[in-house]
């Protein structure tokens, strides 16, 4: 299992080399890059770990790599860094699903709880994920199923197959996930992006 | 020959002569002040009859004394028609038919006595010797012909004519012209009556005595240097005024622009600032550590230093731009002013995703001009090109520069906007016109100022596929 790494994207050279080498210090595995088409052209296809980036950059801007990155399916918590926070901007940077966006003078702490979160989230991301990674095709489709609200009876018409097989696909999937109930199963499905 | 009346009668002479050159001057410097010309017209005439008086003082017999008399006409045609002029040029106030007609009956007095039989006008019987400051001279006595009736009528209409162009300064509602209108008219109307009465009291043989008016046409000439020259320096005065208008109105508009890119301007600050304060922290943290990583430490010294220089420069442009100074010229290589100002808003239209050329050829000549005003220029068309590109779908603004000839460098600043309306097109450059909501509608027109006052032309156009382009011209400087 490879370490998380912390991306750092900022045009600013100079800043962003700062940056890796404060976070260094502290201790995460840092790379930086000088634009988001060159974090996007490096990026593995399972990435780990989190990006920090500025949100102003010529060519691809902060908020259009955030929205490139979902678009892959790439689900690495990031941090926003701006040199003046500008409340329009910052209010599209989280319900984009930015962790935070800070000034890039903000104290240093703060920048690392940033981080520290940012790399918590995508821990649990995949912690959740690793979960549902051992059902089987038939456990997921039937998960599919339940997690819309339907019934044993309709699944079973649905999939052609018996009503109590249903039964046993679902008993499979909460012991596999370890939950109890649909409710606490429909949120972590949520986490592992699977709906 | 050194007598009170030849020492008095030449100095007269020579101080019209004096204040007749100097005007003259004026004129040749500034061929607009057209009334400095008829001053001086007026002066020399002053000056010739100043020695003609001197000539009748000292002439023996009535055949001499009416010689010098057939030449006072000219000199007194060429007061009448100085004077005319000057009232009608300097206060605008005279009615011109009555100047024409004293002018024309000068003319034909003046011709009669110059063509016709010597005393045509007055015919000098004989002179009498009489005691004048202490020295005798001659004082003609003669009989009146009929054109001095023409004579001295004109010499009346010369007096209603000035004291007509007076009137109406006098009633003016402004107390300075009331002011000026008093003292000056006052002082002309008054010494014009006196050079009128005098001569016409010896010739109609009221007053016996030698006949001398250039002494009073002389305090006129005073009153009207004082008032000619007040003028000069007023208008410097309001030269100057224009002049620290001006650099106020540059001030405001680059006050204003800047408030408009504080913003940006905060962020570029914040980039450096911020590059310092996170190596400053990873320094401290490697500092920590038992083998500290020397090699790395010193990487991060220097790019402290750099940081550092590098927001002092964005703090020196800022502070160059808020600078209020008049213009300096010096040699402007382009290139670098268009990188600098470029660096200013590069920020600003990041944010607004608007991409900025810069095509400005590394060879090409200096300009000459005042660095800060020219940024200042270009500052403007730029954020106006931004501001209106950012909302169509092609966001592009472009510097570009070349040489239009030997002397001239053409700067232009092109956008892919929705162009000016053509409305407002014709309007752009004038001040408080403005398409921006917040905008004060300065800017174009302080630029406009500031190119001109460089020797140089701005106008806009529409570009023939979308939006507008600005162009200005600048001399190359003298070494280029």
């Amino acid at each position: 299992m490879s370490e998380p790494i912390v991306r750092v994207v900022d045009d600013d050279g100079s800043y962003a080399r700062a940056l890796s080498r404060l976070l260094t210090a502290r201790g995460y595995q840092v790379t930086s890059y000088a634009s988001g088409a060159e974090l996007l052209a490096q990026l593995s296809s399972e990435p780990r770990g989190c990006v920090v980036m500025d949100l102003h950059m010529p060519g691809m801007d902060g908020l259009e790599l955030q929205s490139e990155l979902a678009r892959r399916g790439l689900r690495l918590p990031v941090v926003f860094l701006t040199g003046a926070a500008d409340i329009p901007s910052s209010v599209s940077a989280m319900r984009g699903g930015a962790v935070d966006f800070l000034e890039k003078r903000a104290p240093s702490e703060q920048l690392t709880a940033a981080v520290e979160r940012a790399l918590a989230s995508d821990r649990e991301q995949r912690e959740v994920r690793e979960r549902f990674a051992g059902l089987t095709e038939r456990e997921l489709e039937v998960l599919r199923h339940v997690l819309r609200g339907r019934m044993n009876k309709q699944i079973a018409a649905d999939l052609g197959i018996h009503e109590r097989t249903v039964k046993l696909h679902r008993t499979a999937v909460t012991s596999k996930v370890g939950v109890r109930s649909v409710a606490e199963l429909a949120t972590l499905a949520r986490d592992a992006g699977l709906v | 020959m050194d007598s009170t009346l030849f020492i008095a009668w030449t100095m007269v002479a020579a101080a019209s002569l004096t204040l007749a050159v100097v005007h003259a001057l004026v004129w040749l410097l500034d061929r607009r002040r057209v009334d400095n010309l008829a001053f001086c017209v007026l002066a020399v005439s002053v000056a010739a009859i100043a020695r003609i008086e001197y000539g009748m003082m000292r002439a023996a017999t009535p055949q001499e004394y009416a010689e010098w008399l057939r030449w006072i006409h000219v000199a007194l045609f060429f007061v009448a028609l100085g004077l005319v002029l000057f009232v009608r040029l300097h206060f605008g106030s005279a009615r011109m038919w009555l100047g024409w007609t004293v002018i024309a009956l000068r003319g034909v007095v003046t011709l009669s006595n110059v063509l016709g039989p010597a005393g045509a006008s007055w015919a000098v019987l004989r002179v009498d010797q009489m005691p004048l400051f202490g020295e005798y001279a001659a004082s003609g006595v003669g009989a009146v012909r009929p054109v001095q009736w023409l004579a001295t009528m004109t010499s009346i209409l010369l007096f209603i004519y000035v004291l007509d162009a007076f009137v109406p300064l006098w009633r003016n509602p402004d107390r300075e012209v009331r002011r000026r209108a008093t003292v000056v008219g006052g002082g002309i109307v008054a010494f014009v009556l006196i050079a009128t009465i005098q001569p016409q009291l010896v010739i109609w043989g009221v007053l016996h005595m030698p006949i001398m008016v250039s002494p009073a046409f002389l305090l006129m000439l005073g009153v009207m240097t004082y008032e000619l020259c007040r003028d000069i320096v007023r208008s410097a005065g309001i030269e100057q005024e224009a002049r620290r208008l001006r650099d106020d109105l540059a001030h405001i508009a680059r006050v204003s622009t800047l408030s408009e890119l504080s913003g940006s301007l905060a962020h570029e600050l914040n980039q450096p600032l911020g590059a310092i304060l996170r190596n400053a922290e990873a320094a401290q943290l490697m500092l920590e550590h038992k083998a500290p990583d020397l090699a790395e430490l010193r990487a991060i010294m220097s790019d402290i230093r750099s940081d550092d220089q590098r927001a002092g420069a964005i703090i020196e442009r800022m502070r160059a731009l808020l600078k209020r100074n008049s213009i300096e010229l010096h040699d402007v290589p382009l290139q670098p002013l268009a990188r600098e100002v470029l660096a200013l808003v590069h920020t600003d239209a990041a944010a607004r995703r608007v991409t900025l050329d810069l095509a400005v050829p590394e060879d090409l000549p200096p300009v000459a001009g005042d660095r800060v005003q020219l940024s200042q220029v270009l500052l403007n068309l730029l954020v106006n090109g931004i501001d209106a590109v950012s909302e169509s779908s092609r966001r592009r603004v472009a510097i570009a520069a070349r040489r239009a000839d030997e002397r001239t460098i053409e700067v232009a600043v092109a956008d892919s906007g929705h162009g000016i309306a053509p409305a407002i097109l014709p309007r752009v450059f004038e001040p408080f016109v403005t398409t921006k909501a917040k905008g004060l509608g300065i800017g174009l027109a302080v630029s406009r100022t500031i190119i001109e006052a460089h020797g140089g032309r701005l106008w806009a156009q529409n570009n023939l596929d979308s939006g507008a382009t600005f162009r200005f011209t600048l001399p190359v400087a003298a070494g280029g």
